[in-house]
């Protein structure tokens, strides 16, 4: 009996101490930061802090919190790097003399003195994702964020960092996705799953705060696409529906999936805001009339370019 | 090789148009060739024709979409690509002309399928209609093949003449044909038809490909490779691909990324080496040697060096020219050549030839404690066969040596023999044996070149020893059946 009660007390213990890796938002990251400081659990508290700072990277008080909580563990040299940090991020700040004093009581219990920044190291290899964005080199810029990230890089660089990887992400996926379909060549079937797979790559990495609605919508319309050349129409459908109205390329690739499908009325539906100057939207329109039982005459005529035949 | 032969009874329709930038109403045309819609079955000529056709059900099952909707293959003409959608073969634009009291009616013809080159066909008479019945007769005497290609960058021939370039309805003439596919890299084909007017042949190729061949090497052997970015091997060996430009990729974990963009020709092997750099990761960089470090056996160098020799037990000349030490050390300076084998872990400098000059006089001590000097010291040394340890990492590569060095000394003794100045001179050689060590680093520039700096001492055991310092450049071969274990 006793034995049994003691399990089941290190299993609530376990539980209690248990860091709340499933808090998925910020707001829940923070919140049970702040538990866990409150509760004295400090180096749970500063990995958690240290989440947030990483999600919130432009939030000067994260960083007095995550310094506070790390000056309670052995990580010394990093709080001194987050007092720093914070005094620099938010120079007027009402505490400061607080902070000042935290700071240099901190930096004489530290064993080394941390130069001024964020973390050097991590620094560098952020520096090194901005350079892979800049040359466009998506995948690689993720990998160097994530490793940065994972380095422990804290600092405001990191809101620019993933804005200039999700803009070399965004400008590849609008010429690919601009090049679907158009008269004179084929869009690039390399650069285009290469696109696909960096915006899923992105989406795969939680850590590196690259899960937005641009993100996931460059990831829904380029695997859509791919779908659709590969014949995979439920799947470009999935994909697409929600998505359709960001490119004309996409609505009608999701057009093309419905009827193939045999969901005519909803291809029809699709194209229906679609211009129509394009014979290929005219025709799949006539065929998606025609299979939903409608005439196809008007669309079909207007594809051909011919008069449609007088109604009698 | 592949192929299917079906003679059909009916091709896909095609449809008329009269546009109206010509001299003739399009009515009036179109009214020129409504008698003959007859001797046209498969053609949607008439106002009639073009309503039932646009008001017929959909087939069952509803017909494949192009291609080109789902961007696979290029639609330089979406018009036509919007033909093949709805099931159509082709399009005739009709236009009559009228000069003088000729008519000409011209017929253009596109086909449905993008490859297909258009067509005019035209017909000439005193009358609209005399024109009508010419053009027609000429356009009904054709037959046609519906050719079904793969791949789709097949080029088709009737004969000698190029019909255009994968899947497409072609017209030909009537009669005995023989019509032939081909594309590079793949094996042609040909298949013998005997059509008459009317007639529409169904032809399917389906080339066998010629294969090219890689031969690969990988380094590392882990290295996973990409072939136009699909996966493709992961491993050593030889392995078939299709003709053509392709771009070769290999991975490996801690390894940079390596491409190749190669074009092979049918029944080719390319020879691929694929030796990875590894990441600019420093602990993974000076994990072991570069290859360039370990490319080549033998060396030959060259170094700048200078000497400090220190005083001490000299012991040379005679009578009152007599020195029995050197008071001061002396610098001396020179050129220091050697020849010599690097394994990846030992060495020897087969043969190493210092020549040493250039000391300022300095001090030595004469008989009766009278002042003197040593001036012109010179220094030849021979080092054999130095035998050392060596361990590259990366380009940079440490290295230590011992051995006996044969040290002849050629100096000029000059003693002050009185107060006003005079002095005399005794010129001296000797041979000297020491015992040394050379402690450097090399930094290999390529798999040729490398820059060397070390410092040496010589002088266990003897009188005045020497410390030296040296920079100098190396040049690596391999020869007389020595070869280098890293080469690329």
């Amino acid at each position: 009996m006793i034995r049994t009660l003691r399990a089941l007390a290190l299993i609530a213990a376990a539980l209690w101490a248990m860091p709340a890796s499933a808090a998925t938002t910020p707001e829940a990251t923070l919140a049970a930061a702040r538990d866990a400081y409150n509760d004295g659990r400090y180096d749970e508290a500063a990995s958690l802090f240290l989440q947030s700072v990483q999600a919130q990277p432009t939030e000067a008080g994260l960083y007095r919190d995550l310094a506070r909580a790390r000056s309670w563990t052995k990580d010394t040299a990093g709080a001194v790097v987050a007092f720093r940090l914070y005094l620099s991020m938010a120079p007027g700040a009402e505490d400061r003399a607080k902070v000042e004093a935290e700071l240099r009581l901190v930096q004489r219990k530290a064993n080394e003195d941390p130069p001024p920044g964020p973390p050097v190291i991590a620094a560098a290899t952020l520096k090194s994702a901005r350079a892979h964005a800049e040359a466009k080199e998506t995948p690689e810029a993720i990998a160097m964020l994530e490793h940065a990230i994972a380095q422990g890089y804290i600092g405001a660089e990191l809101s620019p960092a993933r804005a200039e990887i999700i803009a070399a992400l965004s400008k590849d996926s609008v010429a690919v996705v601009e090049s679907w379909g158009r008269p004179e060549q084929t869009c690039d079937p390399a650069r285009l799953t290469a696109v696909a797979s960096a915006a899923r790559l992105a989406l795969d990495k939680p850590t590196t705060g690259l899960d937005t609605p641009t993100v996931r919508q460059i990831a829904a319309v380029t695997q859509g696409l791919v779908a659709v050349r590969e014949g995979r129409d439920a799947a470009a459908v999935n994909l697409l529906a929600e998505h359709a109205a960001s490119s004309p390329h996409a609505r009608f690739a999701l057009a093309v999936a419905l009827y193939r499908l045999g969901r005519a009325d909803e291809a029809a539906q699709s194209l229906s805001v679609l211009d129509a100057a394009d014979p290929r939207v005219a025709a799949l329109r006539a065929l998606a009339e025609r299979a939903a039982g409608r005439p196809m005459t008007e669309h079909a005529a207007r594809a051909l370019g011919i008069e449609p035949p007088a109604t009698p | 090789m592949s192929m299917l032969v079906t003679l059909v009874l009916a091709a896909p329709p095609v449809l008329w148009r009269f546009p109206a930038d010509a001299d003739a109403a399009p009515a009036d045309v179109e009214a020129a060739l409504a008698p003959l819609a007859g001797t046209l079955p498969d053609h949607l000529l008439t106002g009639a024709q073009r309503a039932a056709w646009l008001a017929a059900p959909a087939p069952t099952p509803a017909p494949a979409l192009p291609a080109c909707f789902v961007d696979i293959g290029a639609c330089p003409q979406p018009e036509r690509a919007a033909l093949e959608a709805l099931g159509l073969g082709g399009r005739i634009d009709a236009r009559a002309q009228r000069r003088d009291t000729q008519w000409t009616l011209r017929l253009d013809w596109s086909s449905s399928a993008q490859s297909v080159a258009p067509r005019t066909l035209v017909g000439q008479g005193a009358t609209l209609q005399q024109a009508a019945e010419n053009v027609v007769a000429e356009l009904a005497g054709q037959a046609t093949v519906r050719v079904h290609v793969e791949p789709a960058s097949a080029k088709v021939y009737a004969g000698a003449v190029l019909l255009g370039e994968g899947a497409g309805t072609y017209a030909v003439p009537p009669g005995a044909l023989d019509v032939r596919a081909e594309a590079e890299g793949y094996a042609p084909a040909t298949v013998k038809v005997a059509l008459t007017a009317g007639d529409a042949a169904d032809l399917t190729f389906k080339l066998p490909a010629v294969a090219a061949y890689v031969n690969l090497r990988l380094n590392p052997e882990s290295a996973r490779v990409t072939l136009d970015h699909l996966p493709f091997s992961s491993g050593t060996g030889k392995h078939a691909l299709a003709p053509g430009a392709h771009l070769l990729r290999a991975e490996a974990e801690g390894f940079e990324a390596f491409e190749r963009r190669v074009d092979v020709k049918a029944g080719e092997t390319l020879e691929i080496v694929f030796d990875m750099t590894p990441k600019a990761d420093l602990s993974a960089r000076y994990a072991r040697p570069h290859p360039d470090a370990l490319a080549k056996a033998l060396y030959v160098r060259g170094a700048l060096r200078t000497s400090r020799v220190s005083a001490g037990e000299l012991g040379l000349g005679s009578g009152l020219l007599r020195a029995e030490k050197t008071t001061d050390a002396a610098e001396i300076g020179g050129l220091d050549l050697g020849v010599g084998w690097r394994g990846e872990l030992l060495e020897v400098e087969a043969l190493g030839l210092a020549w040493l000059g250039g000391a300022d006089a300095h001090g030595a001590a004469l008989p009766q404690d009278r002042a003197g000097l040593v001036e012109d010291l010179q220094r030849l040394v021979l080092r054999p066969a130095w035998v050392g340890v060596r361990w590259p990492r990366w380009r940079v590569d440490p290295y230590a040596r011992l051995g006996i060095s044969a040290v002849v000394e050629s100096l000029t003794i000059r003693g002050v023999l009185d107060t006003t100045g005079g002095r005399k001179a005794s010129e001296q050689t000797h041979l000297l044996w020491m015992v040394g060590g050379e402690l450097g680093c090399r930094a290999q520039i390529d798999d040729t070149w490398f820059a060397q700096l070390s410092g040496s001492y010589e002088g266990v055991g003897a009188d005045r020893p020497q410390a030296s310092f040296q920079v100098g450049l190396g040049w690596t071969f391999d020869a007389l059946g020595f070869a280098g274990g890293g080469a690329r």
